[in-house]
Order: structure tokens, then sequence, then C-alpha cells
């Protein structure tokens, strides 16, 4: 493993403050959309009426809640976040974008190539083994995984261009 | 045919070397499935259903109780060992059981998951034969007002399971109920905040964003420190067992766990997930080391699985007493049975008591061949703890994804689970404890369901909430709830311990 550097990160209060805003733009947006549909009466409530009495208000008063807490200090910004350093981050974005070319990747490349891509990447991660042990480990659980659903337990695994 | 008679007789036909093969048979391969991340007991049920086709029907019927409870041991097992639920009702177990596993506790959490399955399962399988069809006439004299005024309360009540910001509860309980708005509005089939979307037409499904604010997040976690899952370089016999003081902590909150989960388990709707986590507010509201709660308590292992298991029996109670299931898992095993030619309800108990009695024998049996099962296994499951830290990262990753996927095949609920899961660590470093959220997708549809059949029914009449006694006397919980912490944080006191959530 590499050494770790400081740590980056936006701090508590800032995040905080954004969860907040971020909270009430979309409590606003959602009480919006949610008035465009029928309210109905009372005797027959409609589908605007749980989003409009109870989920709506709940997020707006919450996030307004947040904020002001915040802005005033009380207890909401105390304490750092702890993120993790430059080489974490590095870590974490490799991780996510392995597992987001799995989810949009896998209609067209099929299970093997998609979740051989993301064991790749998870043990170059974790930093596991040379590389030629982590390709072929990466084909043997990707079609392990794939004996285990698609044909043990009959949960069809999509097949890639080449019928793999 | 009396109750005692009819046990008796139950456990004749249970206890053939042919159903006790089937039993352990179900047991294990409901274990193995439910393990799986997202395979939880309705799928696994559903996996394993044409398993059971070619059995006779009393064999059948022990096999898929067998499955079931099978798959829930197996959802906690991944939760205490690598954090990953099995299903929703998993997740309060989750957070004592995964920390004790990284002090080295997996075996102990495990075994105890085990034993108070076994315990809750036993009782409420007594319960049920005692008192299913008084209870089954109780539960039918509910209507939508009692269950708007329990699901609100245990709404309320249970997304404050551990102090902090209230604030930051009130934002992530909303977000929990925004997301069960989206998709198409089970009463008037209005399409509500899908943007045209198809997709979203369908709605926010519970699994992938329990996998991603669970699953993707802890992998997430472990990546950003190059580290962090529990791992154990050898494994003594000694360390899989509880201590003695283990288990004198975990008997009562096995029994209190039990008690509420048969009685939540008469009620329609999510009761596992709901007597999960109001198990796990009691004990913290009771226990003597309340600090504990969130670092590796064990009554918070003990009580949910209990009242998870116990819920399962109280669930049973309608199914059988009146042929009514009150949720998914209860409705399989209705559809099984029917495939199997029994078809539960008033009259199976005169017309079929060898059938009705070998079903609530097959429960218990199922229920024995869970523990006889994993207990001598626990140290099988800890021994994962000793893979290579990436290989186990590699296994976790892989196997939420494809437990994702296999859902409803479909490539949506894995950009879900994705999103989830970056959320659900941005989330968790802020502090903000996620099982409310979850909470509120469970029980949010549920809520606005018997809220609007409450209007219905009385014909806008509002007051309906407050003139039915036991809608009433919830409300009037409710408010006390909500009341008595204010006035004891003026007082400087605070009702609930400190400790945060995962």
């Amino acid at each position: 493993m590499t050494a770790d550097e400081g740590r980056r990160g936006p701090s508590r209060h800032a995040m905080n403050l954004t969860v907040a805003v971020l909270g009430t733009v979309g409590a606003l947006g959602y009480l919006w959309a949610a008035s465009t549909y029928d309210f109905g009466t009372l005797a027959q409530p409609g589908p605007s009426v749980f989003p409009l009495i109870a989920v709506g208000p709940l997020l707006l008063v919450g996030s307004v809640g947040l904020g002001v807490a915040t802005w005033r200090g009380r207890g909401e910004a105390s304490g750092e976040v702890g993120w993790p350093s430059v080489a974490g981050w590095s870590r974490m974005a490799a991780i996510t974008a392995a597992v987001t070319v799995y989810a949009w990747g896998l209609p067209f490349l099929g299970h093997i190539t998609a979740a051989s891509i993301v064991v790749l990447t998870v043990l170059k991660v974790m930093d596991l083994w040379s590389w030629g042990i982590r390709i072929i480990a990466a084909f043997a659980i990707a079609f392990l995984s794939y004996w285990l659903f698609a044909d043990l337990l009959g949960s069809p695994l999509p097949r890639g261009p080449f019928g793999v | 045919m009396g109750s005692l008679e009819g046990v008796w007789f139950g456990l004749q036909v249970a206890f053939t070397a042919t159903n006790l093969l089937a039993a352990l048979g179900g047991a294990l391969l409901g274990t193995m499935v439910g393990v799986l991340p997202g395979l939880g007991p309705v799928g696994a049920m559903a996996l394993l259903l044409p398993v059971t086709l070619t059995l006779g029907p009393d064999t059948a019927v022990i096999m898929l109780a067998g499955i079931y409870y099978g798959s829930q041991y197996g959802g906690s097992t991944t939760s205490i060992l690598v954090h990953i639920p099995g299903e929703a009702a998993s997740i309060v177990t989750m957070r004592d059981g995964y920390a004790m596993a990284k002090k080295g506790q997996a075996g102990p959490a495990l075994a105890i998951a085990a034993v108070g399955s076994f315990v809750a399962g036993t009782v409420g399988i007594v319960g049920l034969v005692a008192a299913a069809p008084t209870l089954a006439d109780f539960a039918l004299r509910l209507g939508p007002p009692e269950y708007f005024a329990i699901a609100l309360v245990g709404l309320i009540a249970l997304s404050r399971l551990s102090a902090g910001s209230v604030w930051k509860g009130l934002v992530i309980l909303a977000g929990g109920l925004l997301l069960a708005t989206v998709g198409t509005d089970s009463v008037s089939g209005t399409s509500r905040f899908t943007a045209g979307s198809i997709k979203l037409a369908g709605g926010i499904q519970l699994v992938p964003v329990v996998i991603g604010l669970f699953g993707l997040t802890e992998v997430l976690l472990v990546a950003e420190s190059s580290g962090g899952l529990p791992h154990l370089s050898s494994v003594a016999l000694r360390d899989l067992l509880p201590s003695r003081e283990q288990w004198s902590r975990s008997w009562a909150p096995i029994l209190r766990g039990t008690g509420l989960g048969f009685l939540i388990g008469l009620i329609p709707g999510p009761a596992n997930v709901i007597s999960s986590f109001a198990s796990y507010n009691v004990e913290q509201r009771v226990s003597k080391h309340p600090e504990e709660f969130g670092h590796g308590a064990i009554e918070g292992v003990a009580g949910p699985e209990a009242a998870n298991n116990a819920a399962t029996s109280g669930q049973m109670v309608p199914l059988l007493a009146l042929g009514i299931p009150f949720s998914a898992a209860s409705a399989l095993l209705l559809a099984a049975l029917v495939v199997q030619g029994v078809q539960p309800g008033p009259l199976l108990v005169d017309q079929n008591p060898e059938v009705f009695w070998g079903v609530i024998a097959s429960m218990f049996v199922g229920n024995l061949a869970l523990l006889v099962l994993n207990l001598p296994l626990v140290g099988v499951w800890v021994s994962m703890l000793r893979l290579p830290e990436g290989l186990l990262m590699v296994l976790i990753t892989v196997f939420v994804l494809v437990g994702t996927f296999t859902i409803r095949n479909s490539v949506f609920d894995l950009s879900v689970m994705v999103v989830a899961g970056v959320v659900g660590y941005v989330l968790r470093k802020l502090d903000f404890d996620l099982a409310p959220l979850v909470l509120a997708l469970v029980i949010g549809p549920f809520l606005e369901r018997t809220f609007r059949q409450s209007l219905f029914l009385s014909r806008g009449d509002l007051t309906v909430f407050v003139t039915r006694p036991v809608s009433a006397a919830l409300l009037g919980i409710l408010v006390l709830i909500l009341v008595v912490p204010m006035f004891l944080a003026r007082r400087g006191e605070s009702p609930v311990p400190e400790p945060k959530g995962p």
C-alpha cells in the first residue's frame, strides 16, 4: 500500500449546509411537482395528498432546520469529516467507475467481461497479487459467479457479443 | 383432535427420515442462497420452489419451511460478517453484529442469532398453536385506521434508533418517504415523480437501495482506508461460542423480542422489518449498557433476530387460520401450499387436520434444522474472514452487483444501487443514520395506502383516527413519544442513549 497523504475534502460545516440547501431546493421542487397531480377530495384523496401534506413539508422542515442549526454552529458543524487521502479518493473513484461500467455495460459486454473488469479493478485497488494472477482470478471469479447464478440458481445473466 | 394430539400427530409426520432430510436440505439451501445479497427469504423461496414440486406435500412443506428459516439466517450471516444485509429486516442486526465481528466476536454473534431465532421460532409456534383462531379474529377487527396508526407510530418511534441531530433524522426520514412515493400510485394509477421515465414508473425498489446504502458503501469505506474489513488470523473454538456473560445478557432480549415480534407479525405489512427495529429500540432503552449499542452490544443482535423470526410465526396465524397472507413471504408459502393441494383457511384444521398439524410441525422441524445445521457451521462462516481482505472485497463486490441485477434482471436497479452506494458513503461521512431511510422506504407505501383507505372508508371524516379506540390509543402513544423527549430535553435529560449508528 502507498503511504497516505493529508486528508482532503470539504469541511463538515460546508457539507451540512450543502445538504441543507439541496434538501430545501429538492423539497420545493418536490412540492411543486406534487401540486400538479390530482389532490382529490377528503373522501377520495388523490395521489398528491401524501406528498403535499407529509413528505414535502417534512423534508422542507428538516432541511431548513439543518441549515439554520449549522449556520448558527449549534453542534451540527462540530468536528471534522474523516475524508480520505488523495490515494483513498483514487481507490474509491476506481471502484465506483468499475461498478458503473458493470451497471451500464452489462447488456453490451455480458456478465463475464463486465465482472472481470470489476474484479481486476478491485484487486488492483487492494494491491493483491501480480497482474498475471489478477487476470486469471478475474475470469475465474466471473465464470464462477455466472455458473452460480445463471446455471445453478436459474437467474439468467447477459452474455456478451461473443456469447461469453 | 385437540391441540396436543394434533401437535403430536404432526411431529410423527415430520420426524421421518425423508422429512428430516428435507428439513436439513432446505435449511442448508436456504442459508446458502440467503447469504447472497439481494436474495432474501422471498427470493430464495421463489428460486428453490421448483425443487419442492417433485416431493410429496408434507415433505415439500417441510423443505419450504427449512428454506424460509435458512434464508432468513443467511441474510443475518452476511449482515454480521461483512455489513451487507441480506434483507431489510437484517439491518438492525448488522449495526451491532458487524461491530462485534470487527472485535473478533463474529462467532458469538452468529451463535446468538441462531439460538435466538430458534427460541423465538419455537415459542412463536407454541403461540400459533395455542392462540391462532383467537388472534386471527382479533387481527381481522383491525382496519386501515389502526394499521395507519401502527405504521405511523412505528415510523416515528423506530426512526429514532440513535440519538443525534433531530434535523438530520427528519431529512433522512423524509428522503426515504420521498423515494417511496416515486412510481405509479397503487390507488389511482398515476405516475408520480417519474419525469416520464418508464423505468421510474415501477418505483424505486427497496433491495437495490439497501444493498447500495450498506453493501457498496461498505466497499467504498474499505477502499478509502485500504482496509477495515473484519479479519481473523486464527479462529479458536472458544472464540466461536458466546461467553457466559453474553448468554446471560441475551436471554431476556430473546424473550422480549419473541413476544414483540409475534404480536407485530399479526399485522399485515412489513412485520419482519418493523419487529426487528422495534426490538432494537426496546433493548436500547431497557439495557444496562445503552452506551454499547451501535458498538457491539449482544442485545442488539439477540432481540432483533428473535423478533424477526417470531414475526414469521405471527404471520402464519392469519395464513393458516384464515388463508390470508399478510406478507410477500407468507403469500409465497400460500402459493406453495396450494400447489401441493393444501388450501389454508378456517376449514383446514377441521377437514384436513393432518395437513394443518403437519405444517405446524414442519415449522418446528425447519427451525430445529436451522439450529442443528448452522450452529456447527458458525466456524465455517467465520472462516470467511480469514480470506485475504482483497479477495473478500472482490467477492463482496461481485455478489453485490450480481445479486442486485438478479432481483428483476434490471440494469436500472444496478444504477440505483450504485447511486445509493455513493450517496450512502457521503451520508455516512456526515453522520447520517441510514436505517431510518430504509424504514421509511419500507413503511411509506403502507402508511400512505392505509391513510387513504381510512379516508375512503370514513368518507373523508378525519376523526376516524381518534374515534376508533385502538387507533386513538396508538396516536396517543405517538404524542407521548414526541412530547416526552422534548420535556426531558428542557430538563437536561436525554431519553435516548448517545451512541451513533454505523
